[in-house]
């Protein structure tokens, strides 16, 4: 797994639990989101 | 204020207030987009219209795009993650605040977000700008579609066939643009090739014809009208398909007369051969779009996923062959083994159409009937579009009853007209036949269920701002009132099971119910009751026009068997 992936990962679950436990997002946590989707949506342009 | 690119034109406007449309998705979206946005810039030459759209969609379409966007700002995926296999997070954080700095130089007062894609989403969230229209998130990480015609395309766009409106009407909507008071008047052809443009593919396997199929076509067309050459057009990779149409046996004699440009043109190449064609055939894809933006005609087939209403190419008599299939049109993730809908549109019904409107120039219901077989017609839709009140509609010109899903269409295209604009579109009865009555009568039913579930959240919304305005508020009852509107949502789903044609008033009213507005109990309470409210007045609306249906079906009925009578 490449450095971006593990980052990623380990980000989201941080900001999941924050959603878990009803803590308000800031805008890095939003940048973070968009960019886990902004990958995502690139791997499924590439298959 | 930035210096207007127009300013050495004396009747020009210098435009001072900037829209953005974000649009993140692809081709066949961002013509589409462009389309809608034309009539903006004609209308409206004091807005800056910026776009914001992913690099490898948009550059490509840069000589339409830089004709109607005052600026467009990339966002490229590939610069963002450069380097962030080695570099991490860090990395591709540091190109996305570059993209975002870019953008902060802009003072935007109206961001329109089109795309509803989960990065455009959160990326409208990071955008400043002075009011947001179409889905963003908060920092409660809720999606929020706080306009009406946002919150439909959201509601009925990728939800079933049941969305009466165009994507491009949709868009315009969504924006604000007013119809055009003057219409397009169509091209003359005269000047043109005799060149039939064809793209044979389309992005998935349940929207395309075999290319077997397509050679029947192709070597029709070209045995009917000897006078014209065919150009088979598409991507680098629909190469081997265009190959194996190409290289078949039945068209070697026609060799000289086919020239494959696949995966050889330009965006921009492909909009220069499309330009000098006569017609342009093909299943739904961009291609058909970029013929549209030329005004070149366009005979499109739709098959699987496709919803001809939706995306058929924007432009006066376009032309649409779908098949009447019961499971027409599908859901892309649906498993489907045989494509049934790809054998019900037979290809002689095609290659007849393209002979007649090579010829003529157009197609006539009569004629269809006059001169086509009906064991051609009879598993197949085939629609000319035209403008009506500034929207694009498909008529059918085979006649063969309405089914239910098209007489939906029709009543949800003035109801949403009606609630969200506040505009009447005079739509004539449809006729009814013993199965679509019977539709109707449940779906009345269905209403009845909805508008009293409507009603008993009104009353419960009402309760909960008596007690909290009450001296000595009990949260009890609060808590048993707020119990009894989350069963509305349950009961509705058991609505939807016998009346599934009401799948649109449930969800437009789900998406309202997620974007209510204020903060703290009684101002999300108020707003739940006028969404409530406004509930229950889509369902009366919903159920005087199917009222209304069913009464002139009996009165013509008995009109019918009246003369019938005397005439004995």
């Amino acid at each position: 797994m490449n450095i971006l992936k593990e980052d990623l990962n380990r980000e989201l679950t941080r900001i999941k639990e924050k959603i878990q436990t009803t803590t308000l997002l800031n805008e890095e946590d939003l940048k973070i989101i968009l960019l886990s989707s902004l990958d995502e949506e690139d791997l499924n342009e590439a298959k | 204020m930035k210096p207007s690119k127009h300013s050495n034109n004396p009747d020009s406007v210098a435009p001072t207030t900037t829209l953005a449309i974000l649009q993140l998705t692809r081709f066949g979206d961002l013509i589409q987009t462009a389309q809608a946005v034309e009539e903006l810039k004609k209308t409206h030459p004091q807005y800056r219209i910026i776009l914001i759209a992913r690099s490898q969609f948009a550059r490509p379409l840069g000589f339409v795009l830089n004709k109607l966007f005052d600026k467009t700002y990339y966002l490229d995926t590939k610069k963002i993650f450069q380097e962030s296999e080695i570099g991490g997070l860090k990395t591709s954080v540091n190109g996305l605040n570059q993209f975002l700095s870019e953008l902060s130089g802009e003072s935007i007062k109206l961001l329109i977000n089109l795309s509803f894609s989960r990065s455009s989403s959160y990326l409208s969230s990071l955008i400043k700008a002075d009011i947001k229209t179409g889905s963003h998130y908060d920092l409660e990480n809720k999606i929020q579609i706080n306009d009406k015609w946002s919150q439909l395309l959201y509601a009925t766009v990728m939800r079933g066939s049941l969305n009466p409106f165009a994507l491009v009407d949709l868009i315009r909507n969504i924006i604000g643009i007013q119809p055009a008071k003057n219409k397009k008047q169509p091209l003359s052809l005269i000047l043109r090739s005799n060149i039939i443009v064809i793209h044979p593919f389309a992005s998935q396997e349940r929207k395309t014809w075999k290319p077997e199929k397509w050679v029947e076509i192709i070597y029709r067309t070209l045995k009917d009208n000897e006078n014209y050459t065919l150009q088979i057009v598409g991507a680098k990779d629909e190469v081997h398909l265009a190959n194996k149409i190409t290289e078949n046996p039945l068209l070697k004699s026609f060799s000289n007369r086919i020239k494959n440009l696949t995966g050889e043109t330009t965006l921009a190449e492909l909009s220069a051969e499309l330009k000098k064609a006569k017609l342009f055939i093909g299943h739904d894809s961009m291609v058909g779009h970029l013929a549209a933006l030329s005004q070149t005609p366009t005979l499109t087939i739709s098959l699987g996923s496709v919803r001809p209403q939706e995306t058929t190419p924007y432009q006066e008599n376009a032309y649409n062959l779908s098949p009447r299939t019961k499971c027409f049109p599908c859901f892309p993730t649906d498993a489907c083994g045989y494509y049934q809908c790809h054998h019900d549109i037979p290809y002689q019904l095609v290659s007849t159409a393209v002979k007649r409107l090579l010829n003529e120039g157009f197609i006539e219901a009569t004629w269809l009937k006059e001169s086509v077989s009906s064991f051609q017609t009879s598993s197949a839709n085939f629609y000319r579009s035209r403008f009506q009140n500034g929207y694009m509609v498909l008529d059918n010109l085979i006649e063969n009853a309405l089914d239910t899903s098209d007489i939906f269409r029709s009543l949800y295209k003035i109801t949403w007209s009606f609630i969200i604009n506040d505009k009447e579109e005079n739509i004539s009865f449809p006729k009814l036949t013993p199965t679509t009555h019977r539709d109707l009568l449940d779906s009345l039913t269905g209403l009845q269920h909805l508008y009293e579930l409507a009603e008993f959240g009104m009353k419960y919304s009402r309760y909960i701002l008596e007690e909290v305005s009450s001296q000595t508020p009990s949260i009890a009852k609060i808590k048993e009132y707020s119990k009894k509107i989350d069963e509305i949502d349950q009961l509705q789903s058991l609505v939807l099971k016998t009346a599934p044609k009401l799948a649109p008033v449930i969800d437009f009213f789900a998406i309202k119910k997620a974007n209510l507005q204020g903060d703290g109990l009684v101002q999300l309470t108020e707003s739940s009751y006028y969404a409530f409210h406004e509930y229950s007045g889509l369902c009366s609306i919903m159920y005087e026009l199917i009222e209304n249906t069913i009464s002139e079906h009996k009165n013509t009925n008995n009109r019918i068997t009246s003369k019938n009578d005397a005439n004995k």
